[in-house]
């Protein structure tokens, strides 16, 4: 059990590292919605299911929804990943 | 401004020095010594949460003399069986509605912000998705309304419960690409307000403290019991449903 979840720590600190990296914003988003749902599951396996099934539905839905909204009106305003 | 930022960072490694000294000394019990979870827990006010009466007289205890938790039996202080549920919205529960007021302060800054303007052309949704998401909305209002009024059994309540029923309303923003009802979101947000602040406020009329248990408990562990907390975690949940899909179809916008 600590062996998982000192691994799932590990790869939940290289994506939160690789999020500030990453070219694209979209890719950046989508990777920080994997990491808040494997959160979610290090709440699970530390039983404090209250709060992964707030972390599962604010962290990894809702949150990533806005992230999408706001670049959606980004690129409206001329913004362009390619750039 | 950048001058005093090697200032700021001083002043946050204080505080967080500071945190850890707190956190140390809530561990250890002074008497025996700096060693850690050397604190005698039986004597630490959470450890009468966990046994459901915070009062000597109310406790019931078994043939060794430990205090105990009978499920069935009815008078306990709130008759909540989720531990958590019971610190979140009976002992601790001006700290939960602390928690409510920031995000009912986040809401009105989004609207506040998020100007109306005309949309632009956004790529409409497949067919698929079109079809599927009724039915699957009709799956999370259900799991959200499960997890709201289970909050006193079951791990869940009115903050994952709202969030689970507010998905539900993004899903069909995403799909339908319209908001509908940004009305009848903040009226409901208002009203769910009202009530909690005059539950906590017939609390402290009855019974002397603000967000007190003035209703029956009922028998610990049944599906209806601890009438107060259920009514709480329903207005809590009807409050954060509304603030979180009104800042979505804020984002959303006209």
């Amino acid at each position: 059990m600590e062996a998982a979840i000192i691994v799932l720590g590990l790869i939940m600190l290289a994506g939160a590292i690789s999020v500030l990296f990453q070219k694209s914003l979209k890719n950046a988003i989508i990777t920080f919605g994997i990491v808040s749902l494997i959160s979610a599951l290090m709440f699970t396996l530390m039983k404090a299911y209250d709060v992964a099934i707030t972390e599962a539905s604010i962290g990894a839905l809702l949150t990533i929804a806005l992230f999408f909204w706001a670049l959606r009106r980004l690129e409206e305003d001329g913004y362009d990943e390619k750039k | 401004m950048k001058r005093n930022e090697p200032l700021i960072n001083l002043f946050g490694l204080i505080l967080i020095i500071l945190l850890a000294v707190f956190t140390y000394l809530a561990l250890t019990d002074g008497r025996q010594g700096l060693t850690m979870l050397s604190a005698d827990l039986e004597q630490r006010v959470s450890y009468s949460y966990l046994l459901k009466n915070v009062t000597a007289a109310g406790r019931t205890e078994n043939q060794h003399g430990q205090a105990e938790v009978i499920p069935g039996r009815e008078g306990y202080e709130n008759g909540a069986v989720n531990i958590v549920t019971a610190i979140v919205t009976d002992y601790r529960m001006l700290d939960t509605f602390g928690e409510i007021l920031v995000l009912f302060a986040a809401s009105a800054g989004v609207s506040l912000l998020m100007v109306e303007r005309k949309r632009g052309k956004a790529k409409e949704a497949s067919e698929i998705v079109k079809t599927a998401v009724p039915i699957i909305m009709l799956f999370a209002l259900v799991t959200g309304f499960y997890i709201i009024s289970h909050g006193h059994l079951t791990p869940g309540g009115g903050f994952p419960g709202g969030a689970v029923i507010a998905s539900a309303f993004i899903l069909q923003f995403l799909a339908f690409q319209k908001s509908s009802r940004k009305k009848a979101f903040k009226i409901l947000e208002s009203l769910a307000g009202i009530g909690l602040l005059s539950m906590g406020l017939i609390g402290l009329y009855l019974e002397g403290s603000l967000f007190a248990n003035f209703l029956p408990t009922g028998p610990l562990g049944a599906t209806i019991s601890a009438a107060g907390i259920m009514i709480i975690y329903a207005l809590i949940g009807i409050k954060v449903a509304a603030e979180l899909s009104s800042i979505s179809a804020d984002f959303i916008g006209e």
